[in-house]
């Protein structure tokens, strides 16, 4: 029998919060971060995201891979798995970013601002 | 940590067919013991967009994540009345070499019993394994290793 897998730690998140749904990316991944109104768009790999919340960042989490069960039931991208405060949240990829978080309309793709003291 | 069902199981001279029955939706369904890690009450499920009906969401079981899979979607059984103690069951699934935890949430769990797989039919091959009788009741056997991620 295979061991189970075991986290990976790595340094350095930001946790958003997108419909209800906790991501985290890491830090190095993130390229900007600028608010829209009251939302904000995050710059991950080239690509533009949609979040609705900056919950924080977290110096270090334990990340597990997906699991075959977990893949077979939902199909989107992610780089893996963890647990922040009893939370349940999903590890961006940076290089294939989540379907769930694209922008979803015209008025999120305007121009904005960068968030006070908040770009990585 | 509560010990495994699985292991007190075996030290209480369960056997191989000694199965979980739980209740989903309007089906019965029997759970191998040996792959059932843990019964709960229901874990609080965070749901992930994009998901198929089966996957209600990912929640956190001793510091881990763990999707949570809808029972009674797997086994396409009809909605019964609202469940008053609805359950997660912690099992193993996919192949004894690749296994892996899932929740299976659930709206009960009702007893442990005898269901010898020679008595079993009409299995689609898959997740379903096929009926038999418990007590005079039909019961859904569940294959949990068809439930792996690369069935």
């Amino acid at each position: 029998m295979s061991p189970a897998p075991s986290p990976v730690d790595q340094r350095g998140y930001l946790l958003v919060r997108r419909d209800g749904v906790l991501w985290g990316v890491s830090n190095g991944a993130v390229e900007g971060l600028t608010r829209h109104g009251a939302r904000f768009r995050l710059a991950v790999g080239g690509a533009e995201l949609g979040i609705d919340e900056v919950v924080g960042v977290v110096p270090e989490l334990a990340v597990w891979p997906l699991t075959g069960a977990l893949r077979r039931f939902w199909p989107d991208a992610a780089g893996g798995l963890a647990v922040h405060a009893e939370a349940p949240l999903v590890i961006v990829d940076p290089h294939r970013p989540p379907r769930a978080l694209r922008l979803t309309d015209a008025s999120e793709s305007s121009k904005g601002e960068v968030a006070d003291g908040e770009r990585h | 940590m509560a010990e495994p069902l699985a292991e007190s199981g075996h030290r209480r001279g369960l056997s191989a067919g000694s199965h979980l029955l739980v209740q989903a939706g309007e089906y019965v369904c029997a759970l191998p013991l040996r792959s059932v890690r843990r019964v709960l009450r229901a874990l609080t499920v965070h749901p992930l967009p994009g998901a198929t009906d089966e996957l209600k969401g990912l929640a956190e079981f001793g510091g881990e994540p763990l999707p949570v899979l809808e029972l009674a979607r797997l086994v396409g059984a009809p909605t019964g009345a609202k469940p008053a103690y609805p359950v997660t069951i912690v099992v193993w699934v996919g192949p004894q070499d690749a296994r892996e935890l899932v929740g299976l949430a659930a709206d009960a769990a009702l007893e442990v019993s005898e269901v010898q797989l020679t008595s079993v039919v009409a299995g689609n091959g898959g997740f379903i394994l096929g009926e038999a009788l418990v007590d005079g009741e039909v019961v859904r056997v569940v294959n949990l290793e068809a439930l792996g991620g690369d069935q």
